[in-house]
């Protein structure tokens, strides 16, 4: 049956090379959009997630905390999978630590007796990687609520304002994405209808030919699903090769000129399985297409609509 | 082997096509149906070929009820024909061989198979040096010959040609009436449509006439 399809497929390749290539063309720029947002997001995701494990926890403790009340926290949070490191910072280190900070920028304030120590105590707490990525940043978010409900702990910071925005940002990217996607792929169905619509045209004696001699319908719909199948697949794999071009020239033009962001190490082309996600994409998009168009084009007794249609 | 029992087609508007139609043509038999253009010949052929249903009464054609049988079933029941048209419908983008290997290709037959019984049936109605032309390198005689080849390549019991001859000269529709008398000499029953009364006479077969939707023994 391949044999067949294949057969037919560059038969219809040889008498209508024009339409063939045309949509091709027109399915190609269709996931050429598609593989450019799922990079974009995908870099998008890479950036939150970099970020992500460099994020660290401060835990504000209050100054009249109890040390079984330091113990329980510090137990508890070592003990938390999100939790890769946890560090006491005393109020005396807290205050060493500013004032070696604020010596550097102003020499003077050392010198500063006025200066008492308002500073707290704190628990540093560094996290695992990824944490910020996805659903991660909700169990980040889950992680400050409960800590703030213990005894003993005045606040919690982690960088709220930023990762929340950043994130919300990556999150509406996607889910933007997700419905270009849909209606991208919902066009590409039309396309690959209207090019198999035309190719039945085409292959009008070929069909009643075929129910003459005692085709099944699958027999006679497959070369045409499998058509658009090639097209489909055809189209996403061409798609894929020039973003990828397009990617490499972008990551030179980011390697020279915005060194600055040091971003060039960061970005990375689609990974292996997204990559085949849109292949599948592709091809299912196109035996899809297809399908729609010429599921009904072979019923046994659709020659005969077609005689009497033309009034014979 | 063709049954017809009490069998009506009617169209839309009323207009009867077949009048209470009874037929038997026997396994072997060779019929000739003649009738005057509109008299319900390609109707009669719709049926048989189940490319068109009866309104009523009964069409049984190598041991399928086509009154009864399921869409699903049809292409099975068409394996089992095989249908010559005056205007040849053959494939103009395919080869000789490629239009006769059709039918054992939907058949699911083997490479080598399909090599073997194409040369023998293309040897039979002496084609076998037009085997890689197209259809329209080939005269009208020629073209019809490789319609009968592929019709009968798949040994089929029945074979109903609709005006086989209405496109050739005299001498052509000879040529080709001896080729369909010969796949009936090998068992296939044949029923040919045709309005030559003359090569009718001269052939001495048996002769159904039909005439305003009705049928009737010549």
């Amino acid at each position: 049956m391949l044999k067949i399809c294949w057969k037919s497929f560059l038969r219809s390749w040889k008498h209508n090379a024009t339409v063939q290539v045309t949509t091709i063309s027109v399915l190609c720029g269709t996931f050429f959009v598609i593989t450019a947002f799922a990079l974009i997001h995908e870099n998008l995701n890479g950036l939150l997630s970099r970020w992500g494990q460099e994020v660290q926890m401060t835990v504000f403790l209050d100054d009249d905390i109890k040390l079984e009340e330091l113990d329980s926290l510090k137990t508890g949070l070592e003990s938390d999978s999100s939790v890769k490191e946890v560090t006491y910072v005393s109020k005396q280190d807290a205050a060493r630590q500013f004032l070696n900070q604020m010596g550097t920028m102003a020499p003077e304030f050392l010198g500063d007796e006025k200066f008492g120590n308002p500073l707290p105590a704190s628990l540093e707490v560094s996290l695992a990687s990824g944490l910020s990525k996805g659903s991660g940043f909700d169990r980040l978010v889950g992680l400050a609520d409960g800590l703030l409900k213990k005894a003993g702990v005045e606040d919690v910071s982690y960088g709220q304002g930023w990762i929340e925005n950043y994130a919300s940002v990556v999150n509406q990217f996607g889910r933007s994405s997700w419905f270009v996607i849909f209606v991208l792929l919902a066009g590409s169905f039309l396309i690959v209808g209207n090019s198999i619509r035309n190719s039945v045209n085409q292959k009008r004696e070929e069909i009643e030919v075929l129910e003459l001699v005692g085709a099944t319908p699958f027999r006679v719909q497959a070369p045409f699903i499998f058509e658009g199948s090639v097209f489909g697949l055809l189209s996403a794999s061409i798609a894929i090769v020039l973003a990828f071009v397009v990617f490499q020239g972008q990551s030179l033009v980011a390697d020279s000129s915005l060194q600055f962001l040091g971003l060039s190490t960061e970005l990375q082309f689609l990974s292996v399985t997204k990559m085949l996600l849109i292949l599948s994409f592709g091809l299912l998009s196109g035996a899809l297409g297809s399908w729609l168009c010429v599921r009904s084009i072979s019923t046994g007794w659709s020659a005969a609509s077609r005689q009497e249609s033309l009034g014979l | 082997m063709i049954q017809f029992q009490h069998t009506y087609k009617t169209y839309v508007g009323d207009v009867c096509a077949l009048k209470d139609v009874n037929l038997n043509i026997d396994k072997g038999e060779f019929v000739f149906l003649t009738g005057p253009s509109g008299a319900g010949k390609t109707t009669l052929f719709k049926l048989i070929s189940a490319f068109d249903k009866a309104t009523s009464g009964s069409v049984k054609v190598a041991g399928y009820d086509l009154n009864r049988v399921k869409p699903t079933e049809i292409p099975y029941f068409r394996r089992r024909i095989g249908v010559v048209y005056q205007d040849f419908k053959l494939l103009k983008n395919r080869t000789v061989f490629e239009n006769v290997a059709i039918p054992l290709e939907v058949l699911g037959f083997k490479p080598t198979v399909i090599e073997s019984r194409v040369a023998e049936i293309l040897s039979r109605v002496s084609l076998s040096n037009k085997k890689m032309s197209f259809p329209e390198q080939l005269s009208g005689g020629e073209q019809q010959r490789v319609a009968i080849a592929r019709a009968v390549v798949h040994q089929p019991g029945v074979l109903i040609a609709d005006e086989p001859t209405g496109n050739l000269d005299p001498t052509l529709s000879e040529e080709i009436m001896d080729l369909l008398e010969s796949v009936n000499a090998q068992g296939t029953t044949v029923f040919v449509a045709t309005h030559d009364h003359s090569m009718v006479q001269r052939r001495n077969k048996r002769v159904i006439e039909i005439d305003g939707g009705e049928v009737g023994e010549a």
